[in-house]
């Protein structure tokens, strides 16, 4: 099967499988632990009449208390690793943390430095990398996609073992 | 206010329908570098221009590796410049994964 | 025009003027340490040129001394002046220009954390940079301290402004704040609705760019220049090679400068109309915003066309730039055309609501007098009144060219700022017009093999005002590079401009400056 059809698919499924999962909302909370606001721009374009997430019932939300999923920007810079850290406690679980960009996955060009921590799982679990300097919007959404499937899981685990 | 909704209504729809439909990105889009095994001379030229150091080359079993990692890559297309066409930057985009080795890619030759 | 400068500096304080140098449109002048209050408030104050920027550098391996530079600019003449004090090692302290000069407050405040350079009689001498728990005595830009040191966290408090009286409440926000923007806290005191102070806590995304650029090559250092301030990436990656072209005393051919000039008037295209967007946003006009993000949109995609980069991100090379845009050419004026006329449609119809423009007017005034104290710079300067664009008076790549207009408001509130913007973008959509008609024929890039040892300015007029980078080089590596956002001048100004606004309008007033956290941290 082509990567083609394999999003073709998966897109199909999106709607029914945000219905089945979160009664047709995901809420998402945006943290910017130290991005160069590029990631923000792209986030801000996904709500644009273009990319439109609303209509998947997707929520970006003002609280990570009302938030099933963080999204976390930025390479965690040293003043901001306390914040990050308060905001993810204060997320109810389960709970879904997708790293975008290149210095959310590891860093990217600012690397591991005094004042640059080095990407966001090297202090809170990540369940989906989301790659791009900034990524296109079509490809944080599709990065949702995948988050999705591991809640999914995620769910069915705690399930069998309360 | 007329105006604007009547300028609303001219616009009509605007909305992708990606991810229904697959969004192809344009040409020259500058995403997921490919690492072409048959042309790679192991120089290790891209190693040495890559502005966050997210390829590698390295040397295990008398085999030479040369490993690249999506993960902490920006894109910006030095490896590809740098090389005798080894390296292609494609238009791939979607490259979001649950495990941080999914994002790796290799090619290895025997010393 | 810097020589006429020199010796009238020279008749007026003698012995007090060590040593000047003059290269391209930059005078150097080494003054003694003790007369640095008094030349810099005469060059500010008597002869009413503004500082730019305050930077330090490190030198004590060659001569055992901290040097700080003061940088100003004369608009009329294209000149810079640069007076450089040297601070021995042993004693780091300098006088503060602090309570002659308010624009000076952060630059020393940095340098301060920096550097360890105490600024002496400095009204506010808190941290800026570094949290509380940051230890004493250790600073990052000092040539001894190595880039992957984690220095230990401490227990240490943070101060803030206290209001008090009857009925007075503190509000604090942030750094996590409720929109999709970036970090940073803001402190209000209020009464009621209305601000009566507001006090702003900033660095929490400072990433060490300014160390990282002394530890990397400088091909590679333009990548970093990209990311210092994401949605202004050509503006600074321009500003980074300009610096480093004019070290290597090289002129980079014609069409690459018109290039350049596209890439950067598509960049302030996208950024203006994503505030406008902003501003009809946070004024609850969502129809007005759907309109202005779906514009920005378009630019956003068209730039993905040309340049594969949405954020026109990898264009820029030191000798030029890296890809050719001449065989998009036509698909650039189509867009830019459907683009235009639709904007000015919207612009005219949005300026017709009169629940927009009753939020937006009187709101968030920058006084004239308070934007040139501070050095604010920008549209937001140009809504109060400040007639300074880097385009025209520090002219830079192909723009001695064309012909541009710099629109100028009075009134310094949101809606004289929002008109800028509108003017800009119009003004901007024409400069790419006249680029890309008019396109030299020629080679994009040159190569530049060795670089020789030196420094230089480099500076361009970002969508959020002027940017500036001084670039010092040494065996054909950067020994220091200093960044100054134009966020870094105008977030002084939110706390003089919120006062007597009420809470709900902070959003506005902080969506119309525009304001990076990211370029002010780095």
């Amino acid at each position: 099967m082509t990567v083609e059809d394999e999003v073709e698919i998966m897109g199909q499924r999106l709607n029914s499988r945000i219905k089945n999962i979160f009664g047709r909302s995901l809420h998402i909370r945006e943290v910017d632990a130290g991005s160069c606001n590029a990631c923000e721009v792209e986030v801000n374009s996904l709500s644009n009449p273009i990319y439109d997430i609303e209509r998947f019932g997707i929520h970006i939300v003002a609280s990570p208390r009302h938030a099933d999923m963080l999204l976390v920007t930025g390479p965690v810079t040293r003043n901001m690793e306390l914040a990050l850290l308060k905001t993810y406690n204060a997320t109810p679980s389960p709970k879904l943390v997708a790293a975008m960009g290149s210095c959310a996955c590891n860093g990217g060009i600012f690397g591991d430095t005094y004042a640059s921590g080095g990407g966001v799982d090297k202090f809170i679990p990540v369940d989906v990398y989301i790659p791009g300097c900034p990524p296109r919007p079509q490809a944080v959404i599709f990065g949702i996609m995948v988050a999705i499937d591991k809640l999914a899981q995620k769910i069915k685990k705690t399930e069998v073992n309360p | 206010m007329f105006d604007i909704l009547k300028k609303t209504l001219k616009t009509g729809s605007q909305t992708t329908k990606y991810p229904q439909i697959p969004d192809i990105a344009p040409a020259g889009f500058r995403g997921k570098p490919e690492l072409l095994s048959d042309k790679c001379t192991y120089c290790g030229k891209c190693v040495a221009v890559c502005p966050p150091g997210v390829i590698w080359l390295t040397e295990e079993k008398g085999e030479k590796i040369l490993t690249l990692s999506y993960c902490g890559c920006i894109f910006c297309g030095r490896c590809e410049e740098v090389c005798e066409g080894a390296i292609k930057l494609t238009g791939e985009y979607e490259l979001a994964s649950k495990m941080k080795e999914d994002l790796l890619t290799s090619i290895r030759r025997k010393t | 025009m810097n020589r006429e400068f020199t010796e009238a500096l020279k008749n007026e304080f003698g012995t007090n003027i060590l040593d000047a140098v003059t290269s391209r449109n930059e005078t150097y002048l080494t003054v003694k340490k003790e007369a640095n209050v008094k030349i810099c408030d005469h060059i500010y104050h008597h002869l009413d040129i503004p500082l730019i920027s305050i930077f330090a550098t490190d030198e004590r391996k060659k001569d055992g001394c901290f040097k700080v530079h003061y940088v100003f600019s004369i608009g009329k003449g294209d000149a810079f002046v640069i007076i450089k004090i040297n601070i021995d090692g042993k004693s780091p302290r300098y006088n503060s220009i602090t309570h002659k000069i308010a624009a000076a407050n952060w630059y020393e405040r940095e340098i301060q954390d920096m550097f360890g350079l105490l600024p002496v009689g400095h009204p506010d001498p808190r941290r800026l940079v570094h949290f509380e728990d940051w230890p004493d005595g250790v600073y990052p830009l000092r040539k001894d301290f190595d880039i992957k040191t984690k220095p230990p966290r401490v227990e240490g408090e943070y101060v803030y402004r206290r209001v008090e009286g009857e009925g007075v409440y503190e509000i604090p926000v942030g750094p996590v704040h409720a929109g999709v923007i970036e970090p940073g806290h803001f402190r209000f005191s209020v009464a009621g609705e209305p601000i009566i102070n507001l006090e702003i806590r900033h660095f929490y995304t400072h990433k060490g760019v300014e160390k990282l650029f002394e530890n990397i090559s400088l091909d590679k250092a333009v990548f970093l220049a990209e990311r210092i301030s994401g949605d202004n990436s050509a503006a600074h990656a321009v500003a980074f090679c300009q610096a480093v072209e004019r070290i290597a005393g090289i002129d980079i051919p014609a069409r690459a400068k018109y290039i350049r000039v596209v890439l950067l008037e598509l960049e302030r295209v996208y950024n203006h109309l994503g505030d406008i967007a902003g501003i009809a946003t946070d004024v609850a006009f969502a129809m007005g915003a759907a309109h202005a993000n779906r514009l920005k949109e378009e630019i956003l995609q068209l730039n993905e066309k040309v340049t594969g980069s949405r954020m026109l991100r990898g264009m820029n090379a030191i000798g030029g730039v890296r890809r050719d845009i001449g065989d998009k050419k036509d698909e650039i004026l189509l867009k830019l055309s459907e683009i235009q006329h639709d904007f000015r449609e919207l612009i005219e119809y949005l300026m017709a609501i009169p629940s927009l423009v009753d939020r937006i007017e009187t709101t968030g005034r920058i006084y004239n007098d308070t934007a040139k104290g501070l050095h604010v710079v920008g549209p937001a300067a140009r809504a109060s009144g400040i007639d300074r664009d880097m385009r025209r008076d520090h002219a830079y790549a192909a723009y001695p060219e064309f012909n541009f207009k710099v629109p100028v408001q009075k009134a310094g509130d949101v809606n004289a700022r929002t008109l800028v913007r509108a003017d800009e973008v119009c003004e901007s959509i024409g400069l790419i017009e006249q680029a890309l008609w008019s396109l030299p024929d020629g080679d994009i890039k040159i190569n530049i093999g060795e670089i020789p040892d030196g420094y230089a300015l480099g500076y361009t007029e970002a969508p959020r005002g002027e940017t500036l980078y001084w670039v010092m080089i040494e065996n054909n590596r950067i020994v220091r590079c200093k960044v100054r956002d134009p966020s870094f001048c105008n977030w002084l100004a939110i706390e003089y401009a919120v006062l007597d606004n009420i809470v709900p309008d902070f959003p506005i007033v902080n969506k119309s400056l525009s304001l990076s956290y990211s370029g002010n941290d780095m």
